[in-house]
């Protein structure tokens, strides 16, 4: 708990101060008496900055990550991304003219499958094409390989790219 | 989904009191509707929160309902000031005690520290204004320990009426037609008041707290001072309710407009075709709808007065006793300046500005409140219209 800290830190700030006031009124007067107030002083600037130092220091983002998404990390949050990644080129490919729906699934490999269907007929080497640079664009790179399948109405084609699977 | 619950639930109430309205004059309509919700939980939290002020009366949302109806005044305010008056009277004798006892001790430090500087002793009078002090500031703490225990379980209470009285909001809101704005609004308003309530409680109340003691240690042993430190906690505490209250205000701002444009447009269209395609009994049928939405939105109207009015009652008593208190530390604080003992008058000064930020977080808190039952309930009044 954040407050927690908050309040032992405060607390042990306020026990230093009640200390050295305490030497402050026992210690004689003389060259003692100052050293100790210096002393005393680095000590409260020691325990007031040193918790800042530790959070500043532990804030690496892997622990960051772990905080967000609960244990499991790693996997968890690439699955989120990719998620959102898909949905984004959804969005585009529904973007082009003609088209009325797309999903994109994760295929065998590491690649993805993409199934379009087109209300109207449209170049299909263009549409592919368009396909393929929203994958590129939305999720950064090319994927290892692509299976598209266009269901224009009357005939589905499938086109892949990798490992080819022709129906 | 919750948005299809709360609309069958609303055409529930349409179906219930339609054939009701045809038959019966407004008075019995409202009735007939009051008594299809179910007001007993809120009354029992109201009743129970309120009791702890036997001389104020919190009436039920049927009585507010008839009241206004009739264009009588349905609560009884002359009854809430001189409660307020003798709560004021009962304040200024239990905490002007506490003052008093402040006064005899920095009198005494005043007068042993003259007669030690006559003795030509120093070493003794830091000891006796040590002392004073240290009386001092126990009797200071305690009643802000009295203090901040109150505005907790006041927000405490504010929290627990809110969870009693939204759900009821939202029901008549969607019984009013407005049912864009009861699926925008019921969560949103669960969120608003869990959060704040929450952030208040557990983080900018201990803040204030924190900074409170950290400058008290600070005028009580001078040498190495944290005064800025506890300026640091305080700020940061305020900045958050700050934010807090910023966010709050601009999100209700957007969706109240939003949600009230949706629900004139749903309802307006069904009006009309309710006008147009049921062939002989659709105007009739409309009309109905439409006087039955009508005395739904004065329910739910009388329900968010009641709402309002507790929050009224259950924050004016504490905040008029935080308020006698933050008074009686000024006046403290001017009247022991003249004798000039060492940091007696700079407490009393922290104490009462500690106590003023008390106010106004819980001004803040239950303004918020306030603004979550009032304004958000007559957001979606304009539907009707």
């Amino acid at each position: 708990m954040m407050l927690g800290v908050v309040g032992t830190w405060v607390k042990s700030l306020i026990i230093i101060v009640l200390l050295g006031n305490l030497a402050e009124f026992i210690l004689p007067k003389g060259d003692l008496r100052r050293y100790t107030g210096l002393v005393v002083g680095l000590i409260l600037l020691l325990a007031m900055v040193s918790p800042l130092w530790r959070f500043i220091q532990g804030a690496h983002p892997t622990v960051i990550e772990r905080e967000l998404l609960g244990a499991g990390t790693g996997q968890n949050l690439t699955a989120v991304i990719k998620t959102e990644e898909w949905n984004q080129a959804t969005a585009m490919i529904l973007s082009y003219p003609g088209v009325s729906s797309c999903v994109i699934r994760a295929g065998t490999h590491g690649g993805v499958e993409v199934a379009v269907s087109t209300a109207k007929s449209v170049v299909l080497s263009q549409l592919r094409s368009y396909i393929k640079g929203a994958i590129e664009i939305a999720t950064g790179n090319a994927p290892a390989s692509m299976q598209i399948r266009v269901n224009t109405g009357q005939t589905v084609k499938s086109f892949g790219t990798g490992n080819k699977r022709k129906e | 989904m919750r948005c299809i619950i709360v609309s069958l639930c609303a055409l529930i109430l349409v179906f219930i009191g339609s054939p009701l309205a045809m038959a019966h004059g407004l008075d019995t309509m409202v009735k007939t509707q009051a008594e299809s919700v179910n007001t007993q939980v809120l009354e029992q939290e109201v009743s129970r929160l309120v009791g702890q002020y036997p001389s104020v009366h919190i009436p039920s949302p049927l009585s507010i309902a008839t009241d206004l109806l009739h264009h009588r005044n349905p609560f009884n305010v002359p009854q809430l000031l001189s409660g307020m008056g003798s709560a004021i009277a009962g304040d200024l004798a239990v905490e002007g005690r506490v003052l008093g006892i402040i006064f005899v001790l920095s009198v005494l430090a005043a007068v042993l520290g003259r007669l030690t500087d006559s003795l030509g002793q120093g070493g003794i009078a830091e000891i006796s204004r040590l002392a004073v002090l240290s009386a001092l500031i126990l009797v200071a703490l305690h009643s802000f320990g009295v203090a901040i225990v109150m505005v907790t379980n006041l927000i405490g209470d504010l929290w627990h009426l809110m969870e009693a009285i939204i759900p009821l909001i939202v029901v008549l809101m969607a019984g009013s037609g407005a049912f864009a704005s009861a699926g925008i609004f019921h969560p949103l308003m669960l969120l608003t008041v869990n959060v704040v309530a929450m952030l208040t409680r557990d983080w900018v109340l201990p803040l204030i707290l924190f900074a409170t003691i950290v400058e008290l240690v600070g005028h009580w042993l001078p040498k190495f001072s944290l005064h800025y430190l506890g300026q640091l906690l305080r700020t940061t505490g305020l900045t958050l309710l700050g934010g807090l209250m910023t966010l709050f205000l601009g999100v209700m701002a957007v969706e109240g407009a939003a949600g009230s444009v949706a629900d004139g447009v749903a309802l307006r269209t069904g009006k009309f075709l309710a006008n147009t395609f049921v062939p002989v009994v659709g105007k009739m049928f409309s009309d109905a709808m439409e006087a039955v939405l009508g005395s739904s939105l004065l329910l739910k109207n009388a329900v968010s007065m009641v709402g309002a009015l507790t929050i009224i009652v259950i924050v004016a008593f504490p905040l008029l006793k935080l308020f006698v208190m933050m008074f009686l530390y000024r006046l403290g604080a001017a009247a022991t300046e003249p004798l000039n003992v060492g940091g007696v008058s700079a407490t009393l000064a922290t104490m009462a500005n500690a106590l003023g930020w008390l106010l106004a977080i819980t001004g803040a808190v239950a303004l918020m409140f306030f603004l979550v039952v009032t304004v958000v309930a007559s957001a979606s009044n304009g539907v009707i219209l």
